[in-house]
């Protein structure tokens, strides 16, 4: 993405979120789900936009796991790790998905499918009462 | 069967076993299956619902590849095995008094008229019928009749749910002073069930408000000779 298409693109976010309080968190959410990360060119505009200081939009970033400011270079596997799906088996979901291949692995910590525990997100699609040859048929349909 | 009306949840749990592939199959055979919320009872999803003139039958945890046989017996009345009978009729289901919930699993979550046809913006209906004061006046009552009550009702009251006069020591003292003070909730105006009497200085309630009266700042009252 040139620099002018990301000028415009959080000038456009900006604009979205005008007026709001507390935007910085959707306007975030909003650019990450554009441009699949946040790039760090793009602090300056949005702290410019925000006026809050870099450092604070860095600080923010840097909290939450969920905010990526390098895009994925494969798609994104979450395996639930919280307490339901541990006592569901998902220790053994998670030895599937650390076997597994071309994608990008993180931990999550709740779904919110735990009435149908074990479960994982892949690529954006959940997956509840998930075993490892489910996960390994989910990765293998997309890859 | 295109007469056939039925649905399916869309439901993030629902969805994450299968409904979406429940809902395609349905799709493919011509039947549009309307997507409501979750009964909540995800074991048993993905749930087809289909009505009769009976109610909803339901047929759960259902896969895509089953729908077929499911049709089949609909069409011929023959027995399912994933056949559950009348949703509603469930014992879980019908043990609940849902009412925050009461449209969950009936009605599509994003549809507004929906909403309104199974009994919605009734109550906003009603207030924006009446005058002003009288939705005050309203709210009042509905104050009067909470169900759950906080803080000791009062003395008489406390004694008089005990049951027996013997029983009256028991009341702890703190409990007492509090109502002499009027520090304590009003007795409800529907006068119901009384606070139980052995709600005493261990109570949370009642050490939490000790303890904020321990930070009160005492009341500064000048000394006679200055």
């Amino acid at each position: 993405m040139s620099s002018s298409d990301l000028t415009a693109t959080v000038a456009n976010l900006l604009a979205e979120h005008q007026g709001q309080r507390g935007a910085l968190l959707p306007l975030l959410h909003a650019l990450q789900q554009r441009l699949g990360c946040i790039p760090p060119e793009a602090l300056p505009l949005l702290a410019a936009g925000l006026d809050r200081s870099r450092a604070e939009l860095q600080g923010v970033i840097d909290h939450y796991p969920d905010f990526r400011q390098q895009p994925l270079a494969a798609p994104l596997l979450r395996v639930c790790r919280a307490e339901a799906c541990q006592a569901m088996g998902g220790e053994r979901l998670w030895q599937a998905a650390e076997q597994g291949q071309g994608h990008v692995l993180e931990p999550v910590y709740c779904l919110g499918l735990c009435a149908c525990a074990p479960a994982f997100e892949f690529d954006g699609v959940r997956h509840g009462r998930a075993t490892p040859d489910s996960l390994r048929a989910a990765l293998g349909a997309k890859g | 069967m295109s007469a056939l009306r039925c649905q399916v949840s869309c439901d993030s749990a629902a969805r994450a076993v299968g409904a979406d592939a429940l809902a395609a199959a349905l799709q493919a055979l011509g039947i549009a299956p309307r997507r409501t919320s979750s009964r909540g009872l995800f074991w048993l999803e993905p749930l087809l619902e289909v009505e009769t003139p009976e109610g909803l039958m339901g047929f759960g945890p259902l896969a895509a590849d089953e729908l077929p046989g499911v049709l089949a017996a609909l069409r011929d009345g023959t027995p399912h095995p994933k056949a559950l009978g009348a949703v509603e009729a469930l014992p879980f289901l019908a043990r609940q008094q849902r009412l925050s919930f009461a449209r969950a699993g009936r009605s599509e979550p994003l549809s507004l008229t929906d909403y309104e046809a199974q009994g919605g913006w009734v109550g906003l209906r009603a207030a924006q019928a009446m005058a002003p004061a009288d939705i005050v006046a309203a709210g009042a009552r509905l104050g009067a009749a909470r169900a759950r009550r906080r803080g000791l009702c009062g003395r008489h009251q406390v004694a008089h749910g005990a049951g027996r006069a013997g029983r009256r020591r028991k009341i702890p003292g703190l409990q007492c002073r509090r109502g002499r003070l009027r520090q304590l909730c009003r007795p409800h105006a529907d006068g119901g069930r009384p606070l139980p009497a052995h709600r005493g200085h261990g109570h949370r309630g009642a050490r939490a408000r000790r303890a904020r009266r321990l930070h009160l700042p005492a009341l500064r009252v000048p000394g006679r000779r200055g």
